[in-house]
């Protein structure tokens, strides 16, 4: 028999041990499905195609327009990344055992969440090559280079976000995806509403809701504060509404 | 260890349980019966933490679920009725990962695993994928998970659905080996199993408790209304001195080379029916040698109960 405690002070302890366990397994999970590759592979292709186009047309050598085409293919890809966290418990009859386990609703939602996070980093990663491709045919400003990835990460993160919470909320993988994407293509449909507005309240409003066109200083090489706590801000409160989904599970 | 108290579950206007209290204690192995949709997983998934009642309140192990859920999980284990597994993982991940789950101490894990795996009968099989395994053998999985954190209180729904007869009598045996120093609760549509393995079984239906204690004592409120009496002396003497009882009919079973009657009394034979009857028969003649109740298999119980409810 385990001393009861030694099982008494885990019981007690922070939870990082739970974690890392969910963290590693969603991980594992993810390199697993064959969805995670397909959406890798596509989305390298489109956005490796959207960054020679430019080049062909002898533009300038930055890569804003890169930037921009690979925060609209986020709208198509994040859905995909993220159906499945939560929905898939559900649907693999894991979600009863996890929820009487004495794991708390956050630490499910941060190790999932974290997981997504580290493979969206990895899904970026080989694009790095398009810098130093930059690198060798002209003189790019690493500025600029530098605050396109941080809008890129911030944005992915904030995606994420968004669509493990329609996980929770579905419960089922088409629907997650399904409302993930209709919320991103919202977010995105802000932006262009604004753009169409004359100045003014309205396209101030819209601008500041818009997560495409807070990010557009940054890929401008522009690192704007209120932008990192207007992004930091909102990825957590949809974490905490995505908690608070999984714990109403239990009065449904 | 197990307490439940008024527990209620409306699901919109349907109400699936309607206050449902019962207590177990330490080292008693209780089942909960009841036909399909009674509402015995709702009350389970309510006592494990998965569910909020919709009224009333359950403390698990000492710990009231509406504030201590944590600590009440703490000291569980819960085999949900279609226990999912993560196909790809082997069967030692998966009990690691459990165990982490579970909180057991990092210097406890490796020993809780391997008590896990050989109270299943799981060791030759540490290395195997989980999606490549049996239903019997995914089903032990599901139940090493359970005892990785030692639990004081198990809750088992069905925990023999889908395995074959040698299975279900292992498993049989691992429920009554683990009763031992443990609270268990267990669901089953087999009255059968019920009977041979619960120390009390609660009686569901339609979300409403009916009957609960031990079988012989349900046989005996509900359904035993018939003795068999063993006696020497005229057997139609005896007849007719039970003849003369309120309501009581014999039939004769023998006549050599004891006299044997069996007798059906209006009411449950409780002490004084079973002396008016004696003294009748003493009347007449003849001598007891033997009186017992007629033995009543869960079966007949579970369905007087459930027909007397719905009438």
């Amino acid at each position: 028999m385990n001393d009861p405690a030694t099982v008494t002070a885990a019981a007690t302890h922070d939870g990082r041990g739970q974690f890392g366990a969910l963290f590693r397994r969603e991980l594992r999970a993810y390199f697993l499905s064959p969805i995670s590759y397909l959406v890798w592979v596509v989305f390298l292709v489109a956005a490796g195609w959207l960054f020679v186009i430019p080049l062909r047309n002898n533009a300038p050598a930055t890569l804003s327009g890169a930037f921009q085409s690979m925060s609209t293919l986020l709208i198509f890809v994040v859905p995909l990344l993220t159906m499945r966290l939560l929905a898939e418990e559900q649907r693999l009859g894991t979600l009863e055992t996890l929820l009487t386990d004495p794991v708390r609703e956050r630490t499910i939602v941060l190790g999932k969440y974290c997981a997504s996070l580290v493979f969206f980093v990895l899904l970026l990663l080989p694009t790095v090559s398009f810098p130093l491709i930059l690198a060798a045919l002209g003189e790019p400003d690493p500025g600029p280079v530098a605050g396109g990835y941080l809008g890129l990460l911030l944005l992915g993160a904030l995606f994420l976000a968004i669509g493990l919470l329609c996980s929770a909320l579905t419960m089922n993988t088409i629907g997650a995806a399904a409302l993930s994407f209709t919320l991103l293509l919202m977010l995105w449909g802000l932006g262009a509403a604004a753009e169409s507005l004359a100045p003014g309240i309205w396209r101030d409003v819209l601008d500041y809701a818009s997560a495409f066109r807070r990010f557009e200083p940054l890929r401008r090489g522009v690192v704007d504060t209120r932008t990192l706590v207007w992004c930091g801000s909102l990825i957590a409160w949809t974490l905490a509404v995505g908690t608070s989904a999984l714990s109403l599970r239990r009065r449904r | 260890m197990i307490e439940a108290h008024g527990l209620v579950k409306d699901y919109g206007a349907r109400r699936a349980v309607d206050g449902v209290s019962f207590a177990a204690k330490r080292g008693e192995i209780l089942g909960l019966l009841g036909p399909n949709g009674a509402g015995k997983s709702t009350v389970m998934r309510m006592l494990t933490g998965y569910l909020e009642p919709t009224a009333g309140s359950a403390r698990l192990a000492g710990h009231p679920l509406a504030t201590e859920s944590l600590q009440a999980r703490a000291k569980l284990g819960y085999l949900p009725e279609n226990a999912g597994l993560y196909a790809e993982l082997r069967v030692g991940e998966y009990l690691d990962y459990r165990a982490t789950l579970k909180q057991v101490a990092a210097n406890e894990k490796a020993r809780a695993i391997q008590r896990a795996l050989l109270a299943c009968g799981l060791t030759e099989s540490r290395e195997r994928i989980l999606g490549q395994l049996s239903k019997g053998f995914r089903q032990r999985v599901a139940l090493a998970a359970c005892l990785l954190n030692d639990p004081q209180v198990l809750i088992l729904d069905e925990p023999s659905v889908g395995l074959d007869p040698l299975q279900v009598a292992e498993m049989r045996k691992l429920i009554r080996e683990l009763g031992r120093d443990r609270t268990i609760l267990f669901s089953t549509h087999v009255l059968s199993e019920a009977e041979s393995v619960c120390d009390r079984v609660v009686i569901l239906d339609r979300g409403k408790l009916l009957a609960e204690g031990t079988p012989a004592d349900l046989a005996a409120r509900f359904v035993a209304r018939a003795l068999h009496v063993e006696l020497l002396g005229d057997a139609d003497r005896a007849l007719a001195a039970v003849a003369t009882l309120r309501e009581a009919t014999a039939e004769l079973l023998s006549r050599e080379p004891t006299v044997r009657l069996r007798v059906t009394l209006p009411a449950p034979p409780v002490a004084e029916s079973r002396a008016a009857l004696a003294r009748a028969l003493a009347k007449a003649d003849a001598v007891v040698i033997g009186l017992e109740s007629e033995k009543t298999s869960l079966e007949e119980v579970f369905a007087r109960v459930t027909q007397e409810a719905a009438a």
